[in-house]
């Protein structure tokens, strides 16, 4: 199978706008069609031969790249990426978009291709926006701990004997001479989780870490609803009602609170 | 308020480490590099980001991303490796297999930095670096080029993680790499 068999191939669908280039040869081509993206790029559409007059169809994993230009990877887009493929008859394994077809469906699997890539810009745009500053501001308050605390800190600390499913995990803990146990609550889930977690854990750490000071850090306070907001000041200490920019300035508090919590 | 050619055009300088990820697919590697830009009256930041297929290493992307406060991302100005060809809306088309850079109108270029800008115009790289790049191109021969384009000050550092997320040689590597050790 070369670019010239693959290329005759697709213009019995497409007609002469249809062209197959070599990429690796004999093992990967890529498939032009007058199918493009918002952007005006062409849709990504390579192709391997198998054997048995087999081909796989797949973006190599390219619509997963371009849409982390401006969007994290987080579960929630690839989980709309899958369902998008599913739709077309594709499945989405490992970062790839991809079919496994017989040579006579090339055409229709590639026009199935081009379809999911163009959707996946425009569908997945706005659906992951909210939760990707949530799982940002998570990733950016544990840099923060990193920076202050270094090897004093645990990053999602479970109790093995308490829970062994690790069903209720702590952000961080660090260790010293007061030590602090820390819940970073970007969301109300992660709200009323963080409560749960301190009602598992709290004993077991008390025990183990005499003083050990319960700190939460939320995204906004003001924006959960009010009795979420009352459980959390409850069962935490709330620095900050309002962290903006997890920066070095929050890192000089929470070095501050470890010293003198 | 600056306009998008003033944020373009200001020095930048890179921060080091690396932003950190949640996580990728096997398919590509990925660095962001948050850039200082002492523009007075900008607001949000402005990321460098890289991506680099692993299947096909001269399939890249490197770009300019900016984050403004309580307002989704958007890109400024995006240079890709090999990809299909694409046509622009005067009608002209950038041959497939062929690095080209998608710039802001100069509409966009005159106007509010925090504007929509659509990258739907591309140029083809090899004329407007006047010098030969390597066939197919990899990110770190386009870098020097990207770097002067958007005044960004020059850092080794930048050019390490570049070889690094093109030909990992391992794990810890690449990690110091994205560090700027």
């Amino acid at each position: 199978m070369d670019a010239e068999h693959l290329t005759e191939r697709l213009r019995e669908g497409f007609g002469s706008s249809a062209k197959v280039t070599t990429r690796r040869a004999g093992r990967i081509f890529q498939i032009e069609l007058p199918a493009y993206l918002a952007d005006g790029d062409a849709a990504n559409i390579f192709v391997r031969p198998e054997p048995g007059g087999y081909v796989v169809v797949t973006d190599l994993g390219h619509t997963c790249m371009r849409l982390s230009y401006v969007r994290a990877l987080t579960g929630t887009v690839t989980d709309a990426v899958e369902q998008i493929a599913t739709r077309h008859g594709l499945r989405f394994e490992e970062g790839q978009i991809f079919a496994r077809v017989p040579l006579q469906d090339l055409f229709t699997t590639a026009l199935a291709l081009a379809q999911t890539q163009a959707e996946a810009e425009t569908a997945i745009a706005t659906r992951a926006t909210k939760e990707v500053s949530a799982e940002q501001f998570r990733t950016l308050v544990r840099e923060v701990l990193r920076e202050a605390f270094r090897d004093r800190v645990r990053l999602n600390y479970t109790d093995k004997e308490l829970d062994p499913e690790g069903l209720y995990p702590l952000d961080a803990v660090v260790e010293g001479p007061k030590p602090l146990a820390v819940a970073v609550i970007p969301s109300e889930a992660d709200a009323e989780r963080a409560v749960a977690t301190k009602f598992m854990l709290d004993s077991k750490l008390r025990e183990e870490r005499p003083g050990v000071k319960w700190l939460a850090l939320p995204r906004n306070l003001e924006k959960l609803p009010k009795k979420t907001q009352a459980r959390v000041e409850h069962a935490y200490h709330v620095p900050l009602r309002v962290i903006q920019h997890p920066n070095q300035q929050l890192a000089g508090m929470l070095r501050q609170m470890s010293v003198s919590a | 308020m600056p306009t998008l050619q003033d944020i373009l055009a200001a020095p930048k300088t890179v921060n080091w480490p690396a932003k950190g990820k949640i996580k990728s697919p096997p398919t590509q590697v990925d660095a962001d590099l948050e850039l200082s830009c002492g523009v007075s009256g900008m607001r949000g930041q402005l990321v460098l980001y890289v991506r680099v297929n692993t299947i096909l290493p001269e399939s890249f992307s490197i770009g300019l991303r900016l984050e403004p406060q309580g307002k989704k991302p958007s890109l400024l100005v995006r240079l890709n490796g090999w990809h299909g060809p694409h046509p622009n809306p005067d009608g002209t088309i950038i041959p497939g297999h062929t690095a080209h850079i998608h710039l802001p109108t100069a509409k966009e270029l005159a106007g509010d930095y925090t504007g929509k800008v659509e990258l739907r115009t591309a140029v083809e790289l090899q004329p407007l670096v006047g010098l030969v790049l390597p066939s197919p191109p990899d990110v770190v021969s386009v870098w020097p080029f990207f770097q002067q384009y958007l005044n960004i000050a020059p850092d080794p550092r930048v050019t390490t993680l570049l070889s690094e997320l093109c030909d990992s040689t391992s794990q810890q590597s690449l990690e110091d790499a994205l560090n700027g050790c």
